[in-house]
């Protein structure tokens, strides 16, 4: 009996002694982890306060120089260190709402240097050098409230040991908050370049004035679907940038879409169906999804999922690799249907101005050509579905921000003209007079030089009052369409 | 008496040995990842090394000795280097396009990779939603790429700190399925149901005040979308 405690006492104190070593190495491993963790942190915010050290020694040369060329040079400087801060403040673990406003201040920044570098390519004066003392009080504050986190570090602070699983008030985000509260005064940039409040916050300018009621969104959706419809429901408004009634509409051919009619006149803006299983969108227009549904959607979707992985994938791509002309005509078919889904709602004049394929579905981009000019800015976007040929999906934000009856778009250059300002190494195949979106406020009246060069196909466009070049596209063709970069 | 001694000496064993695998497996994350992008041509290119008579294995799309020695002989007998590899040229001999992709892969890739992160980012947040809460948390975090609030890449917004609930848990390293693919795509093509919104939270778990002072644009399922 005695041996026998023995031999358990021992089994026992050994088995301890394992799994004393294994918890010991584990925590140990974990420590390491934690110590990589911190000092990547901890480097993320030594670069974020160089970052900001350089943005204001930059930002208080370009006050005090008047050369233009070193202004430029700053400049340059100055949008490099932003796009860094946004960077790093974006890998610290510290709350986003905490850190909107200095992530904006920094995009916004970048995007101002950059609009001053591309289009004012000369001195800053003026109204741009007061925005600029301003920007440089700003960074001021936020490098002295950086200094004294970093003082805080230097004593030993750990990140990592104060970060209370992201809550608002964990220690790590509230070091931060100096950068979110009234202490400090972001000024207002005002410019047309990227991350500006005036591209951010787009006017409508395609729909009418006059809203329509819900019965009368009813009838617009009837009228499209027409004989189709086995249920339609109101599934309540959106009040996004556009105000709309969202329905939900189950069809003869087992498929459920998610309708958008705006208010303001009554414009059908969206229609979207799941391109893959039309019955997979069972619960698509339920706003109130229950736990079965969910279940049961979970479970559709794992099916899915295995079933691409067992065939539909490969076999799909099989098919586009052997027979390019079927698939082609195909979306031939797609583009005419495309085209009279957009007739009948009265949008005349369409034109497809570019189309991708993928697996069973062709997205189809559609512009109106009015006195054979091409409005790009008021692109609709067409889902169709390849097998059935019918229209699964519907995008016409585009349209209702920017369709208007253009006025005067009279070219100031002749093609002949506007040709000898593009490139001879370009060879010329096609040109046509389009309106083009400028990069980010407004749009203008160009020639669109469609060209090869060395077996790429490019678009040049010129702007057909200044002749300046506007912009240049590359096309890259891939398996599943034209990518355009 | 012995035989309880044994038992318990098993049992030890087997304690050992599962807590040996538990903090293996828990300190270990699975990195297994089979990637087979190139499967369906590879199985096209057998298909038809077979058809004129070059290959004898079976089509499984896997490029071993035998495809290799076949494309070798293919390429011998079209005046090709013969390398075994399937460049553009050997490709335009057998019939496929390769040419285009093979010389644009770095761009295509740029692409695919959005969509594969911006797929698995709304699979693991919303794969018990109905497909437009899909394609509207898709287009959430397109809207964060294009405001200034936020950081500018997907990978960036993805992965901001607590940004997301199913990136801290991890289950954005689920494997997205087919519908989050096709929402994924609906938004990089436009498709926003939301109209701008930039936040998104489920009233019945949402922590956090702040929140709720945000503008509602739409619920879809559970999810309250916010300007």
């Amino acid at each position: 009996m005695k041996k026998a405690f023995i031999i358990t006492v021992s089994i026992l104190s050994c088995a301890i002694l394992i799994l004393t070593g294994f918890l010991v190495s584990s925590v140990s491993s974990l420590n390491a982890t934690n110590g990589n963790l911190e000092n990547l942190y901890q480097r993320s915010f030594y670069d974020l306060v160089n970052n900001v050290n350089n943005m204001e020694v930059e930002v208080s040369k370009l006050i005090v120089t008047n050369d233009g060329t070193s202004q430029q040079k700053s400049l340059s400087k100055i949008k490099q260190q932003t796009s860094d801060a946004e960077n790093n403040l974006s890998l610290l673990p510290i709350n986003m709402n905490v850190l909107e406003k200095t992530t904006r201040f920094m995009n916004q920044l970048n995007g101002y240097c950059t609009t001053l570098i591309t289009y004012k390519d000369g001195r800053i004066e003026g109204q741009d050098l007061q925005t600029i003392e301003n920007v440089h009080s700003s960074i001021t504050t936020i490098k002295e409230e950086l200094n004294s986190i970093m003082e805080k570090i230097m004593n030993g602070y750990k990140i990592t040991s104060n970060l209370d699983n992201g809550n608002e008030s964990a220690d790590f985000s509230l070091s931060f908050s100096g950068l979110s509260n009234d202490t400090i005064e972001y000024p207002a940039l005002i410019y047309d370049g990227p991350f500006a409040d005036s591209v951010v916050k787009k006017e409508v300018k395609g729909l009418p004035k006059n809203e329509i009621t819900r019965a009368e969104a009813e009838k617009q959706i009837t009228k499209i679907f027409g004989e189709d419809i086995t249920n339609l429901s109101y599934l309540g408004d959106t009040d996004g940038i556009f105000e709309t009634y969202d329905f939900g509409v189950n069809t003869q051919d087992n498929r459920n879409y998610f309708v958008q009619i705006t208010k303001r006149g009554g414009f059908l803006l969206t229609i979207n169906s799941n391109a893959f299983n039309a019955d997979n969108n069972q619960n698509n227009n339920s706003k109130n999804v229950n736990q079965n549904d969910n279940l049961q959607q979970d479970l559709q979707n794992e099916k899915l999922e295995q079933e691409k992985k067992d065939s539909t994938k490969d076999e799909s791509e099989v098919v586009k690799a052997e027979s390019i002309n079927n698939v082609t005509s195909a979306t031939k078919k797609a583009v005419e249907k495309a085209l009279s889904f957009a007739n009948k709602l009265n949008l005349e004049n369409m034109e497809c101005v570019w189309s991708a394929s993928s697996q069973e579905v062709c997205f189809i981009n559609l512009a109106p050509v009015i006195d054979d000019i091409v409005m790009y800015p008021d692109v609709v976007k067409v889902k169709v579905d390849l097998t059935s040929n019918s229209v699964i999906g519907w995008e016409a934000s585009s349209y209702a921000y920017n369709h208007i009856e253009r006025e005067d778009l009279i070219p100031q250059l002749t093609e002949t003209e506007a040709k000898a300002l593009v490139s001879s190494k370009l060879q010329i195949d096609n040109v046509r007079l389009c309106v083009i979106p400028l990069d980010y406020v407004g749009e203008t009246l160009s020639y669109e030089f469609e060209g090869k060069y060395n077996d790429y196909t490019y678009y040049l466009y010129i702007d057909a009052y200044t002749g300046k070049q506007v912009r240049v596209l590359r096309i890259v063709q891939t398996q599943s369409g034209d990518l355009v970069l | 008496m012995k035989k309880f001694f044994i038992i318990l000496t098993v049992c030890m064993c087997l304690i050992i040995g599962v807590s040996y695998l538990v903090t293996n497996v828990v300190l270990m994350p699975d990195t297994s990842v089979t990637y087979t992008a190139t499967t369906s041509q590879n199985k096209v290119i057998q298909q038809r090394l077979k058809n004129w008579g070059y290959y004898t294995g079976a089509v499984d799309g896997i490029l071993g000795p035998k495809s290799i020695a076949a494309i070798k002989k293919f390429q011998r007998n079209n005046g090709l280097v013969a390398d075994g590899i399937v460049g553009p040229k050997t490709a335009a001999k057998i019939g496929i396009s390769l040419t285009n992709t093979s010389s644009s892969t770095n761009n295509k890739t740029q692409t695919s990779s959005d969509l594969y992160l911006l797929a698995k980012c709304v699979h693991a947040e919303a794969r018990g939603e109905s497909y437009t809460g899909q394609v509207a948390v898709a287009a959430v975090i397109l809207n964060r790429v294009k405001s200034p609030d936020f950081p500018n890449t997907i990978a960036g917004v993805i992965y901001q700190p607590w940004a997301f609930t199913a990136v801290n848990d991890g289950q954005i390293n689920l494997e997205p399925n087919q519908s989050a693919y096709n929402a994924a795509r609906d938004a990089m093509n436009g498709w926003d149901p939301t109209y701008g919104s930039l936040y998104y939270y489920n009233p019945a778990t949402a922590t956090s005040r702040w929140i709720y002072s945000r503008q509602k644009t739409v619920q879809i399922g559970k999810h309250v979308f916010a300007l």
